[in-house]
């Protein structure tokens, strides 16, 4: 190495030709993701040959084939999953404005801080699946009492990993900006609100994968469609393998919802490396 | 000795330099503890406008704390502190730049945009603030790295833009605090070398702190040298040396020689 320039890029990696840029990123997407992938599959081969090896009844544990076959019915399937997106959507990004909102006016004033924070913790031990049926009742079978309670499982992680990122500045960074004439609001403009998104994304990101099973919990308490519904429909007449294909579906928004919130952080922060990327460079 | 000194004195003056009359720094028997602990017993200090002057003493005498006094960030317990005219904290904040050991960019902004935070704080607008900022990077060794996150940069590149940075507050006293406390040695001379050409254009009072004398006897006119805990003045002194070709030529010159043995033994 003594010798060699110091630049900022691998220059041999800027100039590999673009087919050779594409295998290295399928490449490492494999690396990445393939162990999850590969044990998806072991578990899915060792159920369907359990389910026919024994014999296991349709109505107690369908084989992954029947999931497969139940998804397929997409006229009902279909239909609900865009109900639940939406709730599942509307009702995060209501939690991401109020708790951002929340945290930031905790953030700016002690005594709020000090009166609202027990509160907030308090209200987490409140059982959501209690409050539902309340809400339905007060507010009717319609999309509001669901945005409510996904909004009310979404906030907290929020608002405490907004509020402990605002607070997480050091104190030698305040008193540099205040030498270079900076206002209340500019300390929190040009620090200490970008300080705060690593851990915000971390908030947000944990809050996304909530997003849908509130929708659920919504659904369960009242309503006329959506994924819980069908699931609530399901079994009565015992039609598990609809039951584990909803399952399936809940699963696929909160993946995809999680991964749209890495993209985002990563364009948003291309500065901060979060843990995981950290933890692959190496 | 020192006692003497400030018998006949009353302040301890530090030699104007150029024949400056005004003072930009007045210490007047400052004192500060921290709960019982006394960290600073008393100090009375003047130091004229567009000097160049270096507190030397041990590591946590208390020097960086009578540093964020003078600007402001921090309220002295007793005596009185006058920046220019301004004895008050905000008004020393006012006329103060401080720059700290750490660089403390912030890692979201490129350097270009971290040299413009004082102006953007005034309220200029970026693209304004950056057309000011831009010329100096070329004339501080920062040429095409305008674009580059402080993560991309070498630790002394860090400080040059922190430097930078300080100066485009614009403040008519720069307060260095450690500036180069957290560089290896090899980029630490280089640095003293660099900061000394950057000061020569810096028409300000230069306050810098450091626990190193050599550095404070290289790059400043007077070294104001404290005890250790709690920090009195011990000695003062004012630094003639002839201009040398290089640091290894000033280093072993017998006069800086002797002056370092007199600050070192101030100390002790």
């Amino acid at each position: 190495m003594i010798g060699t320039p110091a630049t900022k890029e691998d220059p041999g990696r800027a100039a590999a030709p673009p087919a050779a840029r594409r295998r290295a990123r399928a490449w490492g997407f494999g690396r990445k993701y393939g162990g999850a992938v590969a044990l998806v599959l072991v578990i899915v081969v060792l159920w369907q040959a359990a389910v026919h090896l024994f014999s296991i009844p349709d109505y107690l544990l369908p084989a992954p084939t029947e999931i497969v076959s139940a998804l397929g019915d997409w006229s009902v399937l279909g239909v609900a999953t865009w109900v639940t997106l939406q709730e599942v959507i509307y009702g995060f990004a209501i939690a991401l404005v109020a708790g951002v909102g929340i945290a930031v006016v905790l953030h700016a004033s002690a005594l709020l801080r000090r009166a609202i924070y027990p509160l907030l913790i308090g209200s987490q031990s409140v059982p959501i699946i209690v409050i539902g049926p309340i809400l339905v009742v007060v507010l009717g079978y319609n999309i509001l009492p669901k945005l409510i309670i996904v909004a009310l499982i979404c906030f907290f992680p929020i608002v405490v990993n907004t509020l402990d990122g605002l607070g997480s500045v050091s104190e030698d960074y305040i008193l540099m900006m205040r030498t270079l004439d900076a206002s209340r609001l500019a300390i929190f403009r040009r620090v200490e609100f970008p300080a705060c998104l690593p851990m915000m994304f971390t908030g947000i990101r944990i809050a996304v994968t909530y997003a849908a099973i509130g929708a659920v919990v919504g659904e369960w308490a009242g309503s006329t469609n959506g994924l819980g519904y069908v699931m609530l429909e399901a079994e009565p007449n015992l039609q598990i393998a609809r039951i584990f294909a909803v399952i399936v579906i809940l699963t696929g928004i909160s993946v995809v919802l999680f991964s749209l919130v890495s993209i985002i952080q990563r364009m948003v922060i291309p500065w901060a490396k979060t843990a995981n990327s950290r933890r692959d460079s190496t | 000795m020192a006692r003497e000194m400030k018998g006949q004195a009353g302040l301890r003056r530090v030699p104007p330099t150029d024949g400056a009359a005004d003072n930009a720094i007045e210490l007047a028997d400052v004192r500060h503890y921290f709960g019982d602990l006394l960290v600073l017993d008393g100090i009375d200090l003047s130091i004229p406008a567009r000097s160049r002057v270096s507190f030397v003493g041990p590591s946590g005498c208390g020097k960086s704390t009578l540093l964020l006094m003078i600007a402001g960030l921090l309220k002295q317990q007793g005596g009185t502190i006058t920046v220019g005219q301004a004895a008050e904290q905000s008004g020393r904040l006012r006329q103060c730049a401080l720059m700290p050991q750490q660089d403390l960019l912030l890692p979201w902004r490129t350097a270009l945009d971290n040299a413009c935070l004082a102006l953007e704080n005034r309220g200029v607008s970026r693209s304004a603030a950056r057309r000011q900022a831009q010329p100096l990077f070329e004339h501080f060794g920062l040429a095409s790295f305008e674009q580059s996150y402080p993560s991309q940069l070498s630790g002394g590149m860090r400080q040059r833009v922190g430097f930078l940075r300080t100066l485009m507050a614009d403040k008519a006293v720069f307060l260095l605090d450690e500036p180069f406390g957290a560089l290896d040695a090899i980029s630490r001379a280089a640095m003293q070398e660099w900061l000394l050409s950057a000061m020569s254009d810096v028409p300000k009072t230069i306050v810098l702190v450091t626990h190193d004398v050599e550095e404070a006897l290289l790059l400043s006119g007077t070294l104001v040298v404290f005890s250790s805990r709690p920090a009195r003045i011990v000695d003062v002194i004012d630094v003639k040396l002839p201009a040398r070709e290089n640091r290894l030529e000033a280093v072993s010159d017998p006069e800086f020689v002797a002056l370092k043995h007199r600050a070192l033994g101030a100390i002790r």
